[in-house]
């Protein structure tokens, strides 16, 4: 659903399908057209359910390079996805946005002009809560890699981990260490890319749910 | 001299920024091991580390000072809660010994000099192209280390 309080005939289809906030196919805008426009946008996000609501308001002014809008509107949509998260559902909303804020307050003071938490592995994060959200997890690790990936980690024992890293809002990179099924004593050490809906399903052979959940 | 091997006995300290610090202990977990930017400009790229004994003589609170000294120069800034992970290399040849994998670790002083500042303590980790960055990061992570604050008080 998008409310435009300011409807005005410089909004396209495209323009729209983009305020929709369609962040798994985002369409490129041109932010020329919003020059000395205040945007008012309420949006919820499809693709993790009703987990984020959020509502921009944005001055776009001409003296702004469009690069230097685009990452003012990845600012708010950071914000507005972190908050969305504490009022969510979610298994550990409050923990998970005390954490990510301290993720942002961290890499905003060794890396003011960049590094900040990527949006779409922000997004990426959040979905895979909201889609297994039944399995009850232990409460993960939480970190940022140098590319500003969120990247969530269990730790069972020296043999038993799982790392799993938000490269996109879609995919994740998964590092896993598990006792081998058939050689005694060996530990099998695995790192692939998957989407992050089929994450668990992949992953079933090495039973990584009996130890990463309650 | 460039390129000599650091040896077991010596001791090497990695930065490790809040953010990749785990919640429940304060260590570092595997983002403090993966490739930053400027570990990838090294070629073939390295994992960037500090050679505590590179300052001679130097008690080891002097040697920790020397480089945060060299920190404050090199990086914007330096995170009020990150700190210093240092490690003993001989952990590191025998935490992967005991791993099973065969990644050929090598440890060289590399130190570094620029028009802005030289890092003549800096050196490398190299270790076999075919193994995965993450898997050796994850494994880094559990070799243990003491922490001391990265930020000069």
């Amino acid at each position: 659903m998008v409310l435009l309080q300011d409807p005005s005939p410089i909004w396209s289809n495209e323009d729209l399908l983009w305020a929709e906030g369609k962040p798994l196919q985002r369409t490129p805008v041109s932010l020329k057209k919003f020059q000395n426009k205040r945007i008012n946008i309420r949006d919820t996000v499809n693709t993790v359910g009703s987990l984020v609501e959020y509502s921009y308001s944005i001055d776009i002014y001409e003296d702004n390079t469009p690069f230097e809008q685009l990452i003012d509107i990845e600012d708010k949509e950071r914000k507005d996805l972190i908050e969305g998260a504490r009022r969510s559902s979610l298994p550990y909303a409050e923990k998970i946005y005390h954490r990510l804020n301290i993720l942002t307050e961290a890499s905003e003071e060794e890396y003011p002009n960049t590094d900040l938490i990527s949006v779409d592995s922000l997004y990426g994060f959040l979905k895979l809560f909201k889609e297994f959200e039944k399995l009850n997890f232990k409460y993960p690790e939480i970190t940022l890699t140098p590319l500003g990936n969120i990247r969530i980690q269990w730790q069972g024992d020296k043999e038993h981990y799982l790392s799993v890293e938000f490269i996109s809002n879609q995919e994740v990179k998964i590092v896993l260490f598990t006792p081998d099924n058939k050689v005694i004593g060996k530990i099998s050490r695995i790192s692939a890319k998957m989407p992050i809906v089929s994450i668990f399903e992949n992953l079933q052979p090495y039973k990584v749910l009996t130890w990463i959940t309650e | 001299m460039i390129h000599d091997k650091i040896s077991p006995g010596n001791t090497i300290s990695r930065y490790c920024g809040r953010q990749t610090l785990s919640e429940e202990t304060g260590y570092p977990t595997a983002d403090a091991y993966k490739f930053s930017g400027t570990d990838r400009k090294h070629t073939p790229p390295s994992l960037s580390f500090n050679w505590l004994e590179y300052f001679k003589g130097k008690k080891r609170a002097e040697q920790i000072d020397e480089i945060r000294t060299i920190l404050n120069k090199k990086m914007s800034r330096i995170g009020t809660q990150a700190r210093l992970a240092l490690l003993a290399v001989e952990e590191i040849h025998q935490g992967f010994k005991n791993s099973q994998e065969n990644p050929n670790i090598d440890l060289q002083h590399l130190p570094v000099e620029t028009p802005e500042w030289n890092d003549p303590s800096h050196c490398g980790l190299f270790w076999d192209i075919d193994q995965d960055e993450d898997v050796m990061a994850a494994l880094l992570a559990q070799i243990p280390c003491n922490l001391v604050p990265a930020k000069k008080e």
